[in-house]
């Protein structure tokens, strides 16, 4: 009962660029400030996010270069034109255990910090539970109406970040963010890998590039999407500083939370609003969490041919659940956190980066041969 | 009769013989009180008879125009133009053509007849209203618009009231209802392409379009549902709405119904179909967008600052109707501490001596005002809105009396009952009723959590939704910024230069350039 070519229309730059967005903007902006204060002083831990912002861009890049020479072939199938089958289904598996771990690691964040300010007696399995179930109904529906949940759910959350930023500028004081450049070099290095952890999910371009309009933009889709990215971690990290001050973002465990926690209404007539805004945060969460779960169940269909989705789902959700509930305490769990991103560095942007070259080499090489046969 | 376990042998054209034609028809139908059959004897001595049915027919039309015109005045024979014609045909087919048709009815002052020799044709026509007038030794019979029956006149739509814009409604009668478009669009392009559904009722409906704005696809997809529709009767426009949406287990509608024609008018000039159906007031319109459900047709009678200021309005009332008591069970279970301090001790201080948690609570109370509003419904109009006073008032301030529930609640309830009638859809918002207490449960398990959940399992399901391949949730997402120009705003009617992108209609523009620069000047 469908019209194929009727409505159906595949998304534009702009909802491409949205999508990045918010896989990018997930848990990772809610700790980050800490992460980033740790290992620089006073304010200067600017020079780490925009360092690490470009060389999120560069590999942005370059990995959205790979995407669009794959043209419209799924990431996967390309690499088999390229490297052939087996060393496919090394990649497939690792990038399966990527997405999943990420997932996994999200789903297990929402449930800690849930645990932290919405709830003291419900159980973190319970919390978990219950969020990636929603995320196997959200997998379960077709994937572009997954891809549109992104473009409805941004704004709000956008809109949370610019109820921050308004209100929150009553408590800033300038004197907190001086002095300038004490930092040493070694100190901005380390804190540019913490925000290069939160700025990794743009490999989701390899996948969905195929539902895009035009797919030669897919390059400013994602440049655009993580450079919003870079502006938020940017506004918010200044504001943390500008009002904790770097020594107080370092030891508090949620610093962006605690941020929304500062804020008072005029009159007061609503307390809490940390609450709320982690409320809404969720849905962003629940995007990237749900693009990784998707991709997941996208690597085990190249690994799986025969499986249908249904049975995919149902052997992942478990899986997932497992590893989200894995890690015991805050320590494993940055472990984890840890882990999945170098799994990402690894599957998601090294990988790709050289099967370019590798394409590129084989391009050359069969131009040689043309020449060489004509 | 069939039941006789005999079954009719049907010959296929009916016979020359009335006497035999009459039996036949007498025996079809079973010889119903209300079939009318008058046989006489035309002017030229001709056998001949009128078959209608009592009530569907203008009495005057078949005694006046008819029954006395041809036992009054003679003229020249049916059988004997009839056989004229085949020679003149013979004789020379082109240039007499004309006249030889012309002589068929030359003996009849009818604007509305027409010759069949099929009897199923017959049959339908005659159940539907019309006359059929058989001619001895006349091998086809002569079929006569007639229909004529009591109807509701022409009133103001009983669900859709508005302030401003034309007071008249859709009425059971089709023939009306297309009228009613017709006198909005006089277009030549306005198409009314008619179907008849179910098996035994035979109903009429129209799927009316403006050829040239709305996309084509869209309309032979809509033809390809209707002529799947297979039942015994497609009772009132429901049926049909259920039958061809894209997604019968979804709780929200995809199809929008309404009792004004100035809205299916506007629809058709956006690039839409309407499905006009008879036997009721409430006609079709789609494809739908979420968006459809928060907008009048007074929105485009009214200034547009105004409009938009409404429209807001509307879209806090849906979020209001939906999350007001489930943030209610969330604030009071799990996160006191959100209220303000002042606010949350005179909502303590009033919950004294109430025996039940909130969630209780507010599951009674909402099923107790959902109870209310189906019985007011029931009743007749003059005791319902005195139930609505009595249940309204007397209940809440009892319950409040009685310490079962406490005054707050009693505020919530109304809040919501009133902003779930602020939304100009009906059947949004019985699917709004629905996931408010879907909410409430999330609500009650998880807190604010657990509202965001449903939130997002609702959002999942929307985006998942389609109405006849358009996006549920378009212009939103799919992002058409385009269409935002009369989605949540409305820019002045100046603006609103194009239809809405996501119906892909084949003219795009509402307004031409030229109209557009001389307003500006």
């Amino acid at each position: 009962m469908r019209i194929n070519s009727f409505g159906e229309k595949p998304l534009s730059s702009l909802e491409m660029s949205m999508t990045i967005a918010s896989m990018l903007i997930g848990v990772g902006i809610l700790t980050l400030p800490r992460a980033v204060a740790t290992y620089t002083r006073s304010f200067d831990g600017w020079m780490s996010i925009l360092l690490a912002g470009c060389v999120a861009l560069l590999a942005g890049l370059l990995v959205s270069k790979v995407a669009i020479r794959a043209g419209n072939k799924t990431f996967l199938d390309y690499s088999v034109t390229l490297v052939g089958k087996p060393v496919t289904y090394i990649i497939a598996a690792l990038q399966f255990s990527y997405f999943l771990g990420f997932c996994s690691y999200e789903a297990r964040a929402i449930a800690n910090i849930s645990k932290q300010y919405l709830f003291d007696r419900t159980p973190v399995e319970y919390i978990s539970l219950a969020f990636i179930l929603v995320v196997v109904y959200g997998v379960s529906g077709s994937r572009s109406g997954l891809l549109r949940l992104n473009v409805l759910f941004l704004p709000s959350v956008l809109l949370m970040v610019i109820i921050v930023v308004c209100f929150g500028y009553r408590w800033f004081e300038f004197t907190n963010l001086q002095p300038f450049f004490i930092t040493p070099p070694i100190g901005i290095m380390q804190g540019m890998r913490e925000v290069i952890y939160s700025l990794l999910g743009f490999e989701i371009i390899l996948y969905y590039i195929v539902f895009m309009e035009r797919p030669e933009k897919a390059t400013k889709s994602v440049l655009s999407g993580i450079a919003v990215s870079v502006v938020i971690y940017l506004v918010i990290y200044q504001l943390v500083v500008g009002i904790f001050s770097n020594i107080g973002a370092m030891n508090i465990v949620y610093p962006t939370i605690e941020l929304a926690k500062e804020i008072q209404f005029p009159g007061n007539f609503f307390e809490r609003f940390e609450s709320l805004f982690f409320v809404i945060w969720i849905m962003t969460v629940f995007n990237t969490a749900a693009m990784g779960f998707d991709l997941a169940n996208e690597c085990m269909s190249f690994l799986f041919k025969k499986l249908s989705k249904r049975y995919r789902l149902l052997i992942i959700a478990p899986i997932s659940y497992l590893v989200c509930m894995t890690p015991g305490d805050m320590a494993e769990f940055s472990t984890l956190g840890t882990m999945i991103s170098y799994m990402a560095i690894l599957s998601g942007i090294l990988l790709p980066i050289s099967l370019l070259m590798f394409g590129g080499k084989k391009k050359k090489e069969e131009k040689v041969d043309d020449k060489s046969s004509a | 009769m069939e039941h006789n376990g005999q079954p009719l042998e049907q010959p296929s054209i009916p016979s020359a013989s009335v006497r035999d034609n009459m039996a036949y028809i007498k025996q079809l139908l079973g010889a119903p009180s209300d079939l009318l059959i008058r046989t006489f004897l035309t002017a030229e001595g001709e056998k001949a008879a009128v078959v209608c049915i009592e009530g569907l027919v203008d009495k005057q039309v078949i005694q006046n125009q008819v029954i006395s015109q041809l036992m009054l005045t003679g003229g020249s024979s049916f059988v004997r133009s009839e056989q004229r014609e085949k020679t003149g045909q013979m004789d020379d087919e082109h240039s007499n053509s004309m006249f030889t048709h012309a002589s068929e009815t030359e003996r009849l002052a009818l604007q509305d007849m027409r010759n069949s020799a099929d009897w199923d044709d017959i049959v339908l026509t005659i159940l539907s209203g019309d006359a059929a007038l058989f001619i001895e030794e006349m091998e086809e019979v002569i079929l006569i618009g007639s229909k004529g029956w009591k109807s509701r006149a022409i009133e103001e739509p009983q669900t859709e009231s508005i302030i401003r814009g034309p007071r008249d409604g859709f009425t059971e009668d089709i023939r009306t209802n297309t009228t009613l478009v017709r006198r909005r669009i006089r277009d030549p392009h306005l198409r009314f392409d008619s179907f008849c559904i179910g098996r035994r009722s035979r109903k009429d409906i129209v799927v009316a379009y403006i050829d040239g704005v709305v996309n084509p696809m869209l309309v032979n997809e809509v033809k390809r549902r209707i002529n799947t529709i297979d039942m015994d009767d497609a009772e009132g426009s429901g049926f049909i709405e259920q039958w061809i949406q894209d997604h019968y287990w979804s709780p929200y509608p995809q199809i929008i119904n309404t009792e004004r024609p100035d809205k299916v008018a506007g629809a058709l000039l956006q690039g839409r179909v309407a499905v006009l159906v008879d036997g009721t007031p409430f006609q079709l319109i789609l494809p739908i967008t979420i968006s459809s459900f928060i907008q009048s047709p007074e929105d485009y009678y009214q200034n547009w600052i105004l409009a938009s200021v409404l429209r807001i309005l509307r879209v806090f009332a849906v979020f209001v109707a939906l999350f007001l008591p489930g943030l209610y069970i969330a604030l009071l279970e799990y996160h006191h501490g959100m209220l303000p301090s002042k606010l949350a001790f005179s909502v303590a201080g009033t919950r004294e001596g109430v025996p039940f948690p909130a969630v209780v609570e507010t599951f009674l109370m909402e099923a107790t005002l959902e109870l209310l509003r189906e019985a007011g419904v029931r009743l007749p109009k003059s005791i319902g809105q005195t139930i609505g006073v009595v249940g309204g008032l007397v209940i809440g301030e009892a319950a409040v009396t009685a310490g079962i529930v406490s005054p707050v609640m009693v505020v919530i309830v109304a809040v919501t009952a009133i902003a779930s009638f602020a939304i100009p859809s009906y059947g949004f918002a019985i699917s709004i009723r629905l996931m408010r207490f879907l909410i409430m449960i999330a609500a009650s398990v998880f807190g604010l959590y657990g509202i965001v959940l449903a939130l997002i399992i609702n959002c999942i399901h929307l985006v998942n939704l389609r109405s006849f391949g358009i996006p549920y949730t378009a212009p939103l997402a799919p992002l058409r910024l385009s269409d935002w120009r009369d989605l949540i705003y409305r820019l002045p009617v100046i603006r609103l230069s194009h239809r809405p992108e996501i119906l892909e209609p084949m003219d795009s523009k509402r307004l031409s350039k030229g109209s557009k620069g001389k307003r500006s000047q």
